[in-house]
């Protein structure tokens, strides 16, 4: 089959232009000045790089907010991100899946590395908290 | 006027596609409305023959237009069909002329297309990079062109950064080197003077919606038609000097050549108009820092302008400028995420071009529109910086 047709034409759900829009978890918008985690993910090169911060007690991310340059699947994808990480418990992290992702905010195939980039991005903050806790 | 209040669209896309003039509007539903010209032009019959009469009419307004003999003038559906009838046309024509052809690695896909059609079927091609402006050095064209290159093929009016390039003298070259010279001049027919009189072009490419007519109409001029031979690259009529087979479609072609007789009257207002938003464009921008303009500054259409904002994603950067409809690149390539070749040819790399956008402006685009454009890009550009990642060694 031709490429052309195998493509999937960009079209931006309401869902996705809700998040973009918001951008509550902004770091620019409440910004995390204290002592943070950090981590970050992507290729500045590539137009497509995340940083995410995080304050966290003992048991649980207590605020997290993100820096971002990319596209708009991107910055909607680290809003829905954050918004479901904030107040999360460390222990649960690790079952934390974005594999719904895609769905949710009918991300195109062509832009899976979007969710590659996020997953390494929770992995590193989960790894930074569970060396903190023990 | 605070433009920001703004809800409905504001269009500045105009080199993708230009707003139909209501002029050309009324002359093609008048042309749908009559019964009496309700015929294929080719029939024979009177109603067939009075089609025809309205083909002939609009052909004369065009060939006027770019100063031509309207016998050197065929229909087509657009620039790209022109592109391809004159490139692939002429190429296989004149096979025995030299299989060498040139052209430019900042052209449209629609002559870039034909040329890597004709590189398959065996010829050889030369594409020719342009400076960091976008403008091609003559001195280039000059040392390309063989003993047995036959055909060259250069726009006038590139789409995506405005760069106008030097045809009289490149179409000079071709002349006295006994070389066809293609001119894709989409971009730049009804914008500025054309006088295919004095300009030795033998082939030339129009297309009807960049000024203004309708979509899916446009003609090929082919200079002295009947003496430059091109193969049909479609077959099954004998329209249009058995080049370009097909039912004339009539109220396209009359709203076509509409169109064309207004550009005639208008031109200088419009270039007027053009020069004067670009002008207060750039006044107003330059209150943002570090934007850099792609192209050159000058020996530019000032139609249309590509800006581009470091550290700032374009695709977001295009939805936050929404109820703004602007470009990022060519319409004609925007399905496809490939950054866009005509910056890469600039020597922009990928984090530049994605953060470049085309502003192109109409004869309805107003000094509040690019108020209410400039607010728009100056607050989307400083939001997207606001919010890029801090502490990074880049």
């Amino acid at each position: 089959m031709n490429d052309f047709y195998k493509k999937k034409h960009d079209v931006y759900s309401s869902y996705l232009i809700e998040l973009f829009a918001r951008s509550d978890y902004s770091d620019a918008k409440d910004p995390i000045t204290t002592n943070h985690y950090e981590t970050f993910a992507g290729d500045i090169k590539d137009n497509s790089f995340i940083q995410i911060k995080c304050n966290a007690d003992e048991k649980s991310i207590k605020k997290i907010r993100y820096r971002v340059i990319g596209c708009p699947y991107l910055m909607a994808s680290l809003e829905w991100l954050c918004e479901n990480l904030e107040d999360k418990y460390i222990d649960d992290i690790e079952k934390f899946t974005l594999i719904d992702l895609m769905e949710i905010l009918k991300i195109p195939s062509e832009k899976r590395s979007i969710i590659l980039l996020l997953e390494d991005a929770v992995n590193d903050i989960r790894l930074q908290l569970i060396k903190k806790t023990t | 006027m605070n433009g920001s209040n703004k809800t409905s669209k504001i269009y500045m896309d105009g080199a993708a596609t230009m707003p139909t003039d209501p002029d050309v509007i009324e002359s093609m539903i008048a042309c749908l409305n009559n019964k009496e010209l309700f015929a294929n032009p080719s029939s024979v019959h009177i109603s067939g023959r009075d089609a025809m009469q309205k083909i002939e009419k609009a052909r004369d307004q065009i060939s006027k237009l770019i100063n031509a003999n309207k016998e050197d003038l065929i229909f087509t559906s657009g620039a790209t069909e022109s592109n391809n009838i004159a490139i692939i046309g002429s190429a296989k024509f004149r096979a025995d002329h030299g299989q060498h052809l040139i052209t430019m690695t900042t052209e449209h896909k629609a002559v870039s297309g034909p040329f890597d059609y004709l590189e398959k079927e065996g010829f050889e091609v030369t594409r020719l990079r342009p400076s960091s402006d976008g403008l091609l050095d003559i001195k280039k064209l000059k040392k390309a062109i063989r003993e047995d290159t036959q055909l060259v093929s250069i726009m006038h009016i590139n789409n995506e950064i405005g760069a106008i390039q030097n045809i009289s003298e490149i179409a000079s070259i071709c002349n006295d080197q006994d070389v066809l010279f293609h001119c894709d001049a989409a971009q730049s027919v009804g914008k500025i003077s054309l006088d295919l009189k004095e300009l030795p072009i033998d082939l030339l490419s129009i297309s009807a919606h960049k000024f203004y007519g309708p979509q899916g109409i446009g003609a090929l001029f082919i200079r002295e038609a009947h003496k430059v031979k091109l193969l049909p690259i479609t077959h099954g009529g004998e329209q249009e000097m058995w080049v370009r087979p097909g039912t004339l479609p009539l109220h396209q072609i009359i709203g076509f050549g509409v169109a064309a007789k207004l550009a005639m009257t208008r031109m200088r207002e419009d270039q007027l108009l053009m020069k004067d938003l670009s002008g207060y464009f750039f006044e107003k921008i330059r209150v943002l820092p570090d934007i850099f303009l792609n192209g050159p500054n000058k020996s530019r259409y000032p139609g249309i302008i590509n800006i581009r904002a470091p550290r700032v994603n374009g695709e977001s950067l295009l939805l936050l400028l929404e109820p703004l409809c602007v470009a990022q690149g060519s319409a004609c390539n925007s399905k496809n995420s490939e950054p866009s070749l005509v910056l890469r040819e600039l020597g922009l790399n990928d984090h530049e071009i994605q953060s470049s956008v085309r502003f192109s402006f109409t004869r309805n685009t107003t000094r509040d529109d690019v108020d209410f454009a400039v607010e728009k890009y100056i607050s989307a550009v400083n939001q997207l910086r606001k919010n890029y990642p801090s502490n990074i060694n880049e």
